[in-house]
């Protein structure tokens, strides 16, 4: 309904202004997604503890890689059948650190997010795009997954992460190759805005070269502008995070018509 | 400040319209007809409106709001209001809110008052789905880099339980993804070297501590650095962790850890063991010495041992332990308000003023009448919520515990510095469970709190929390939560009988 109000703003928007920053592919180490201010526009970004200091990154700047060394089986309890049939083969990012495998979390622990956001940040799932199976799950107590989200749920799937809140889960991931989570992280602050921005998170799986998960464009819009290549979600201005939102909707909803 | 002036602005306008349309229906003759849910609504109405307003409660005096169910009577009251009340928020049964918007007369004001009430200044807080996940989010930490003591990218910490001392059992495990359990510390056969685990630096791990019986417990953990194999380990540093496990923690340590995020953090640098916290509303930590805190393991930590022989290092299956879990997330509902706001004076003044500006949109003549009314019961509210603060405040804070029949009191406690013990069950139309009333049983006995509290309009299912209560010998003390009976009769009378109720059960 909104569409063609916010299609005529984005004639109105200006072109992207990231700069080619520097591209990684995290292995080992922690990670979280979370909302930060960036330019006084709220982002979600990930925070990399991996080098010396922390470094918030922008999404398409970055990899996760998940390697052969992750892999294990489903076991043989019903509990976990929405990871797949049992004993078929997942890489697994656990909750708790393991050595040698990236260690990702969310987070809304950012000083400026945590002054601004009315109690909790709504995350959304909005699709996953990938050769398997997905999904993020707690273990809690005694072992009881706790699903967050799951690729085999229709989406948009939500979760809330309260202000000031740092999770860990488990990632899971049902065959080796590319994978693109379409996420966006919204709130309300305490002065009555609404803030959203929608990003992918890109996760290669496999023994193979992460690197050509940059390849894959996050969408592809149907005429690209002057957009940079691999930058398509980049184009939001002040107050056009709605819009960009919305423009990616249609753009996937077309996009699974064609199909 | 905007709303509000928002809202005079929409007076005017319909000052103007009533004007030209001569006498609107309702009128003053007979006075404004408004319809709220509960009583405690009404009461609240009826000082802003006084003698311009007549005003029902569908909820008859003394009822339930989770649980009563409209009846014909109540879509007439309805169809003839003026101006209707809800609180909203899933206070009230589902039907009541429906009977409402199916047969209101279109164009009929219908305020909210607990979701609109916010941009008025009340102040809400989530709604609590999983009270054994509302607790403390422990874990353990490497911190620092240890260049100095020759530690490297692939060295290991070592961290050893030493000593346990206390009247149960310490078990400290990991549930790995898919479900298996690996046991860090377990003090049940005593303590020798394979109650340790190796960490990489710059670890941070969340793991599950079991506790099995109450009391204070004190661990000590040792720390050692390997740098590689066949080099002796250097010793780092030793400290003795203290827990509070189902009894007051006040007055045990100078700092009590009861929420949020800490983690017993080794630091490579200084070669100490002490606890690092998140800092609430900022992405700083701080730093508390192990002698300086106490870790709160409270008793809605409370879990039972699964009949799975994978945890039976936890002792019999069916017996419980406290336990604060390896994951937090999901004590609350995503979204979702506690809807007994006016638990909460300050938040009743917005009540009221929200209420104030929605009657005087659907009868801007008389808004001179409700601004002078209105500021005169925001005065009483403010004297009320002085007395109210001033009265807990002279409990003593390690006895201030509530223990109710409902979940209805999360904001009293939130706003006056009393701490949700616990309840029979969260909300009053639910059926507690036979893990429920051990639950509640063992938190009366470990607290040793010297009353409970029920709430009048409750009696007839406060079976449970009676028969707990005797079990104990403890007293059986009255709070109003979402209705009145026949000696509380406004919303000011009831506040003031909680408040003087909760220091005279529990000084
Ligand atoms: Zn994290
Ligand atoms: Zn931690």
């Amino acid at each position: 309904m909104l569409v063609p109000v916010l299609a005529l703003l984005l004639i109105t928007q200006p072109a992207a202004v990231a700069q080619a920053a520097e591209r990684v592919v995290i292995e080992h180490g922690h990670v979280d997604l979370g909302p930060r201010f960036v330019d006084g526009r709220w982002t979600v970004q990930l925070r990399d503890d991996t080098g010396g200091a922390p470094q918030w990154r922008d999404l398409s700047d970055v990899v996760l890689h998940v390697p052969d060394a992750a892999r294990t089986t489903v076991p043989d309890d019903q509990a976990y059948a929405f990871l797949g049939d049992r004993g078929s083969a997942v890489w697994v990012l656990p909750q708790v650190e393991q050595n040698g495998v990236v260690w990702p979390g969310w987070n809304t622990q950012d000083p400026e997010v945590a002054k601004a956001v009315d109690r909790e940040v709504t995350w959304r799932l909005h699709g996953v795009r990938g050769p398997g199976r997905f999904a993020l799950f707690l273990t809690g107590n005694f072992g009881a997954p706790q699903q967050i989200f799951t690729s085999t749920t229709p989406a948009p799937q939500e979760t809330g992460v309260e202000v000031g809140t740092h999770v860990h889960g488990n990632w899971v991931f049902g065959a080796p190759g590319t994978y693109l989570l379409d996420i966006e992280m919204s709130t309300r602050t305490k002065d009555r805005r609404e803030l959203t921005d929608r990003q992918a998170l890109r996760i290669h799986v496999g023994n193979t070269d992460p690197r050509a998960a940059f390849d894959v464009p996050a969408a592809q819009p149907e005429q690209p502008k002057a957009q940079p290549a691999g930058f398509p979600w980049q184009w939001a201005g002040l107050g056009g995070l709605v819009l960009v939102v919305t423009v990616v909707v249609v753009v996937l909803r077309r996009r699974r018509g064609e199909r | 400040m905007q709303v509000r002036a928002f809202s005079r602005a929409i007076g005017a306008v319909l000052v103007v319209l009533l004007a030209g349309c001569g006498a609107a229906d309702g009128g003053a003759s007979d006075g404004v007809a408004v319809v709220t849910t509960t009583e405690i609504l009404a009461d609240l109405v009826r000082n802003v409106g006084g003698e311009r307003v007549r005003v029902d409660s569908l909820v008859p005096p003394g009822g339930d709001p989770h649980s009563y169910e409209p009846v014909p009577a109540d879509a007439k009251k309805v169809a003839k209001a003026d101006v209707t009340f809800t609180n909203h928020l899933l206070l009230e049964e589902q039907r009541l809110i429906k009977a409402i918007d199916a047969n209101i007369r279109p164009g009929t004001p219908n305020a909210s008052l607990a979701e609109a009430s916010e941009t008025y200044g009340a102040h809400v807080i989530p709604l609590v789905e999983n009270i054994g996940l509302d607790v403390l989010w422990l874990g353990l930490r490497v911190r620092g880099d240890g260049k100095e003591k020759g530690a490297t990218r692939t060295s290991d910490i070592r961290l050893t339980a030493t000593a346990v001392e206390g009247p149960g059992a310490l078990v400290a495990y990991l549930t790995e993804t898919l479900g298996k359990p690996v046991v860090y510390f377990n003090s049940q056969d005593g303590l020798s070297d394979t109650d340790a685990t190796t960490l990489p630096p710059a670890a941070h791990t969340h793991i599950n501590w079991a506790f099995t019986k109450p009391g204070v417990y004190k661990l000590t953990l040792a720390a050692s650095l390997i740098r590689g194999e066949g080099v002796a380990p250097t010793p780092l540093g030793t400290s003795t962790f203290t827990f509070a496990v189902g009894v007051n923690p006040a007055g045990v340590a100078k700092t009590v850890l009861a929420d949020g995020h800490t983690d017993l953090t080794i630091d490579l640098d200084s070669g100490e063991l002490y606890t690092l916290n998140d800092i609430p509303g900022g992405g700083k930590q701080n730093v508390v010495a192990a002698a300086d805190a106490v870790i709160e393991v409270p008793n809605k930590a409370i879990v039972t041992v699964p009949d799975d022989p994978r945890f039976s290092f936890l002792g019999q299956a069916g017996g419980t332990v406290h336990q604060l879990p390896q994951a937090v997330l999901g004590k609350h509902v995503h979204g979702e308000i506690d809807p007994h706001l006016w638990q909460n004076v300050r938040n009743a003044r917005a009540y009221v003023e929200l209420i104030r500006d929605t009657i005087r949109g659907a009868d801007p003549s008389g808004a001179e009448i409700y601004d002078r009314n209105a500021r005169a019961y925001l005065d009483r509210l403010d004297e009320l919520d002085a007395h109210v603060r001033e009265t807990v405040a002279r409990i003593p804070r390690e006895r201030r515990q509530l223990i109710t029949t409902h979940d209805g009191f999360g904001y009293f406690a939130a706003a006056y510095e009393m701490t949700v013990a616990g309840f029979v069950v969260p909300n009053p139309a639910q059926e507690p469970s036979v893990e429920d009333v051990r639950k509640l049983s063992e938190t009366v006995r470990n607290l040793k709190v010297p009353a409970v509290f029920m709430e009048p309009n409750l009696a007839q299912r406060a079976s449970v929390l009676n028969q707990v209560a005797k079990d104990q010998s403890v007293d059986v003390c009255v709070l109003y939560g979402d209705s009145f009976d026949d000696r509380v009769q406004s919303y000011v009378d009831m506040m003031r009988h909680n408040a003087d109720e909760v220091h005279r059960c529990l000084v």
